[in-house]
């Protein structure tokens, strides 16, 4: 399944707006998931991206399924990029 | 030399909550409105920085200025909110909220820690919302502007510390600080 983010915006800064995005796509997208096990998160489109919205999205995302089920997508705008190091790496730390 | 537009206003307004023409009409009264300003920042920046680096600016600033609105709620000290300047060589973002060590303070035992509120902000994965899962978006900060040659001065609870050189005539350390003040020159 393709989840194009521009679609919950293009300038993704605050935990708010990204809590909002990780529900609906964990109440959603998710469900129509079927026998997939992964998912395209698809960044094309998107002008700035924080890690603080991403955390929000990637870290409801996580609770269901492997980070390595995750697949990320046009991620060249170097915000988006950064982003995704930073929340990726940091994942690793949580308990 | 970059010189600071207003800044004795700035100090007053920081120190003492008095909010001059010049304050309110750089005010953003809630995450939405900070938002909104950050979003016609980016032409600017687009003019001063790299493509990447305009990016990565903006997404530090968002980071900056959220904060503000993340850690102070109940913890105002006087009308919600950030001031949020834009200029062509800076960006300076302030509150008057709590202040990073008594955000940190939750989580962090100051009277066993010899590194300072800021440096631990900058640099630790921790966070003064915790249990919420938080804690990234200093580090993501400090990590842009060092690539994108941007130099960030912060102070809060009488501490402060600078990234990059020094190239604002602001003196930081005149401030009282009741909450955070953070300047992104370049």
């Amino acid at each position: 399944m393709k989840i194009e983010i521009k679609k919950f915006g293009d300038f993704l800064i605050s935990r708010p707006e990204g809590r909002d995005a990780a529900l609906v796509i964990k109440n959603q997208f998710l469900p129509k998931l079927g026998s997939s096990q992964s998912i395209e998160l698809d960044f094309s489109g998107v002008i700035v991206c924080a890690p603080s919205w991403l955390d929000e999205v990637i870290g409801e995302l996580v609770k269901t399924m492997k980070i390595e089920d995750i697949h990320f997508v046009n991620t060249t705008n170097s915000s988006v990029k950064a982003s995704l190091e930073t929340v990726i790496e940091n994942l690793t730390l949580r308990p | 030399m970059i010189r600071i537009e207003n800044l004795s206003e700035i100090y007053n307004w920081h120190n003492t909550g008095l909010i001059t023409p010049y304050i309110e009409q750089n005010w953003c009264s809630n995450r939405a409105e900070f938002n909104g300003r950050l979003a016609s920042y980016f032409k600017i920046l687009q003019n001063q920085f790299s493509e990447d680096c305009s990016y990565l600016v903006l997404s530090s600033l968002g980071e900056i200025g959220n904060n503000c609105f993340d850690h102070n709620l109940g913890y105002w000290q006087g009308p919600p909110g950030c001031l949020f300047i834009r200029q062509n060589k800076y960006a300076l973002i302030a509150d008057r909220g709590q202040g990073i060590k008594s955000s940190l303070s939750r989580v962090i035992d100051f009277s066993k820690e010899t590194t300072s509120a800021l440096e631990i902000a900058y640099s630790r994965v921790v966070t003064g919302r915790a249990p919420e899962r938080r804690g990234n978006g200093l580090k993501f900060v400090k990590k842009n502007i060092n690539q994108c040659k941007v130099s960030l001065a912060v102070a809060s609870d009488s501490e402060t510390i600078s990234f990059g050189p020094a190239n604002t005539d602001i003196q930081i350390n005149n401030l009282k600080k009741p909450g955070v003040f953070s300047l992104m020159s370049w």
